[in-house]
């Protein structure tokens, strides 16, 4: 497995509402989980527990079968890249200067990226399309292009696993389906990936598992085709929702009623 | 290989600030003048300094306009090469050519580059300014302190600077004018009666600010036979005004109250009688606030003018020794001395 | 391998920038080594830094030596060393804040640095302690100023300018009362002197005393300047790009203090260099910390060489150096403003 947790407990102040409870989930090699729930259910605070950007009250997160309490921020970093919601950083560096950034894990301290680190960098801007743009300035790009040149940051530092939170977000139709078509090429690399979302048919597309965040804390986890029910589909929204199997696409897709 | 480009670009700044810095081997130097004998000197800070040893010769330049009276009086005009005046408007009537001279900054200032330009044999500053005596020092030339905030130092400034430049003479004529001056004070001030003996202040440029038991003007009121309350009011700087508050000073609540000619005021003499707050003050219900003249040239600055201030005090404490012709006998008379004319009332601002 | 090329050769113009300004800096140094009341013709400034320094010859006055070698290397050494330090922390500063609006003054670093070396006179102390007591202050004036932010629970940039300004008005409250209490005569013509910003006075021997300070946190920014970028992406960012933030931060922070503080104990406070000069780089070859902090330094060793130069030309008493930096800096800063409007929402 490349992510375990077990037993994880979190609340960000003592004694009040447990963000998470008890949680347990795995994840190996090239698959693929999608963790729904509502609004404030915790979903961006289990990711930054699995990330150890946060340290849960208790319960483990293991990467690699290796506790995190006991390794090094570089170490959590070569296993395990995060790709943070959309932000514009304070200084306009050029998109390779910033898919660069993500070399770090594998830099010294006092040392800087060499020829080798370049030619990574190069690559995956090609792979994922951005080569046009590498010299341009990451606050002057598209939403969407920044998110791709975020998922290019998290590449580069080949990861085993990468964390996405809300990848779709802010993102316009055609934008959000290239998205989802990286994180799946990216399943298909062998990537163990995790991502957050408000979209049950972001979850049916990318298949997998899908994991349930209610605002007890407490998570289900399950196939996608099996966990993604009408019944669930409510308790975790708080309205009616039909799923109804589509020939053209052969998937169930999610169909929110009339006004 | 980007690296290795950029540490060189960066060593070789440094290398440049560095070498700055570093010493070699040197190149030949080729003396402004011949190398000439030099004198040692006790300056008034207690240093010994080396200068030429033609004194009659030696160029000097100053940024402290206290030494500029000391240089005109001694009458070296073609060798002051630069001097700060606190007042040109006074040597320009004496006729004094050295209003001609350069300026190479101020008491607070001084501007290296205009004392490498102008490069006298010696330069003057005031007392403890190491920084200007550093610059003087690192432009090899020597630099000599001077101080005149008493009558003793005024004295001791006129004998060292007779013995800088070569005119000892002219320095020993003034020291004895001034000795002479004293003592007639001292016989003057010898006859009042302990009992008619009267107190008074001396009041900076500010309401709350009066000369602290150290200051010139405190001791010339001693002098002259008045009674100093100040006694324990010192300033923060030693031989410098106190800010003792104007509550304090209605406290002192002296027989007179002078006002000191030396600086610009902050109020007016009027503010004295018209400020209700004052009326209480017996210098004041009797009218007897006065300011020492005159406007052009302070008698009470650190420099030889302090004989007139006590004259002129003791005039106003005790008219009856001191009387208005005697005084004016005396400022003629030192008017002569010093300047080699004498000026009325309404040339350079004195009436009594 | 195309495209590696290309990036090569980006990084040729940055080198190439960088000696185009090394060049001009050397030109400034000339030209500032023959202004002044005393004249010096550039070919006997040469003769004498080359006679004096490396021993070759040439004939010159005693006087002309005097000068060159007494007065303006020891000013125009100074000048340049601290225009380069307050630039390059200046820099440093706002990629460890993340926010291009602050500078080693808006932090309080100066007057810090300012008080700490003022208390160390009040001691009676000189030579190292001086820079370590100028140290210290910043380093306690920088820590206040990221404090009150945190305390406030409030990451946002404005928050950490106010708190800034607080600091610095807290400082030189603090810094008029030790004034109050010093020795008139003998400390506070010495105190004064920091809190103006002068070169009039700077002996080679002051430079000498806090050369290692400035240049061994130099170099160790200069080495981490990567790592910079990274820090100015934010701390969270950082983080989970693996990056041992504690660490760097308080390094980085480390260095860019005490080259402010080695800065202040050779000239005083002076303004608006930290702010105008990594902006202006920025601006020419971009927020990559391994390109600016050579280049920002350059700039600023150019710029506060040729304002010092300028103000020793041109004005009979010496006027405070920070007087012309305030009066062009801050118009090129509205400039650069106006430029950037796009960038700064």
């Amino acid at each position: 497995m490349i992510i375990e947790t077990e037993k994880l407990c979190f609340s960000y102040t003592k004694g009040g509402r447990q963000i998470l409870k008890d949680i347990d989930l795995s994840l190996g090699e090239g698959e693929v989980m999608s963790i729904l729930g509502p609004n404030g259910a915790g979903k961006s605070t289990l990711l930054n527990c699995i990330a150890t950007l946060l340290m849960p009250d208790s319960g483990i997160v293991r990467l690699c079968g290796k506790d995190t309490r006991e390794m090094k921020p570089k170490e959590v970093a070569s296993i395990l890249s995060y790709v943070p919601q959309n932000h514009v950083p304070a200084f306009s560096y050029t998109v390779f200067n910033f898919v660069l950034m993500g070399r770090a894990p594998k830099v010294g301290m006092f040392e800087r990226p060499k020829d080798e680190d370049f030619e990574i960098v190069e690559k995956t801007l090609e792979e994922i399309g951005l080569s046009e743009l590498k010299d341009k300035p990451y606050t002057e790009i598209s939403g969407g292009e920044r998110q791709q040149a975020t998922i290019a940051r998290a590449m580069v530092a080949e990861p085993k696993a990468i964390l996405f939170d809300e990848p779709t977000a802010h993102l316009d139709y055609g934008n959000q389906l290239k998205t989802l078509r990286i994180i799946k090429s990216l399943k298909e690399k062998g990537y163990a990936i995790i991502i957050t979302t408000h979209n049950p048919d972001h979850a049916i597309m990318l298949g997998g598992t899908t994991a349930i965040l209610d605002r007890e804390g407490r998570l289900t986890v399950g196939k996608s085709e099996e966990i993604i029910t009408e019944e669930r589909l409510r308790q975790v929204y708080g309205t009616e929702l039909s799923l109804i199997h589509m020939d053209e696409v052969d998937r169930d897709v999610c169909v929110p009623p009339n006004l | 290989m980007r690296n290795l480009k950029r540490a060189a670009a960066l060593l070789l700044v440094l290398v440049i600030c560095f070498s700055f810095g570093a010493c070699g081997k040197q190149g030949t130097v080729q003396p402004d003048k011949p190398k000439a004998d030099t004198i040692v000197i006790t300056d008034m800070m207690g240093r010994e300094v080396e200068v030429p040893a033609d004194t009659k010769n030696t160029t000097v330049a100053s940024t402290y306009g206290v030494v500029t009276p000391f240089l005109s009086t001694l009458q070296i005009p073609d060798r002051v090469l630069a001097a700060n005046f606190k007042n040109k408007q006074f040597f320009r009537l004496c006729e004094d050519p050295i209003i001609n001279t350069g300026n190479i900054g101020t008491t607070v200032n001084l501007d290296s580059e205009a004392l490498a330009a102008t490069n006298p044999d010696v330069y003057i500053c005031k007392i403890s300014d190491q920084e200007k005596i550093d610059i003087a020092t690192r432009l090899g030339i020597p630099a000599v302190t001077l101080s005149a905030e008493i009558p003793e130092e005024v004295l001791k400034a006129y004998e060292m600077l007779g013995k800088l430049l070569g005119c000892e003479e002219r320095a020993q004529a003034i020291i004895d004018y001034l000795k002479g001056e004293l003592a007639d004070i001292d016989d003057l001030a010898a006859k009042i009666p302990e009992e008619d003996k009267v107190t008074a202040i001396c009041m900076g440029s500010l309401l709350s600010r009066v000369a602290g038991e150290d200051m010139l003007q405190t001791m010339m009121i001693e002098r002259v036979g008045g009674k100093s309350v100040v006694k324990g009011i010192v300033g923060e700087e030693e031989r410098y005004w106190a800010d003792c508050g104007v509550e304090k000073v209605f406290e002192l609540d002296p027989d007179y109250i002078f006002v000191t000619s030396s600086a610009v005021l902050d109020y007016s003499m009027d503010d004295f009688y018209t400020d209700s707050s004052w009326s209480g003050m017996i210098a004041v219900k009797n009218r007897d606030v006065y300011q020492i003249p005159a406007k052009l040239d302070s008698w009470d600055m650190p420099g030889p003018g302090f004989i007139l201030g006590m004259y002129y005090m003791m005039h106003c404490m005790y008219p009856d020794v001191c009387t208005a012709e005697m005084l004016q006998t005396e400022v003629n008379d030192y008017y002569n001395f010093f300047y080699g004319k004498t000026f009325t009332g309404e040339e350079i601002g004195y009436e009594f | 391998m195309r495209r590696l090329a290309t990036n090569s050769k980006k990084n040729f113009y940055a080198v190439g920038f960088d000696l185009l300004l090394l060049a001009i800096l050397a030109g400034c140094i000339v030209m500032a080594l023959c202004s002044g009341k005393y004249p010096i013709t550039p070919k006997e400034s040469l003769e004498v830094l080359f006679g004096e320094v490396f021993g070759k010859g040439g004939v010159y006055s005693e006087m002309t030596k005097n000068v060159v070698m007494g007065l303006r290397i020891p000013r125009i050494t100074a000048s340049i060393l601290c225009g380069v330090m307050l630039a390059m922390s200046g820099v440093a500063y706002q990629s460890i804040f993340k926010n291009p609006l602050i500078s080693p003054d808006f932090l309080g670093v100066s007057n810090g640095a300012c008080i700490g070396a003022a208390i160390a006179i009040l001691m009676g102390l000189g030579g190292i302690y001086l820079s370590g007591f100028a140290f210290l202050g910043g380093i306690l004036a920088v820590s206040i100023t990221v404090l009150i932010p945190t305390i406030l629970k409030s990451e946002s940039n404005i928050m950490l300018v106010l708190s800034g300004v607080i600091v610095g008005g807290a400082m030189s409250s603090i810094l008029g009362f030790i004034k109050y209490v010093a020795d008139p005569e003998t400390e506070l013509a010495a105190i004064t002197y920091w809190t103006m910003g002068s070169f009039s006075y700077v002996t080679m021997a002051e430079i000498k005393s806090v050369i290692l300070t400035m240049v061994i946190p130099m170099l160790i920014l200069f080495g981490m300047s990567w790592w910079l970028d990274i820090l100015s992406m934010g701390e969270s960012e950082a983080k989970s790009l693996g990056v041992n933030i504690k660490l760097i931060r308080n390094v980085a922070i480390a260095c860019a203090t005490l080259m402010t503080a080695s800065s202040v104990c050779i000239s005083g406070t002076i303004g608006w260099i930290g702010l105008v000069i990594p902006h202006f780089a920025r601006m020419c070859v971009g927020p990559n910390n391994t390109k600016l902090i050579p280049t920002a330094g350059l700039m600023g060793g150019i710029f506060l060489l040729l304002v010092d130069t300028i103000t020793r030309t041109i004005s009979m008493a010496e006027m405070p150096v920070s007087i012309l930096t305030g009066l062009i800096g801050a118009p090129f800063y509205a400039v650069l403003l106006y430029r950037q409007r796009k960038t700064i929402s």
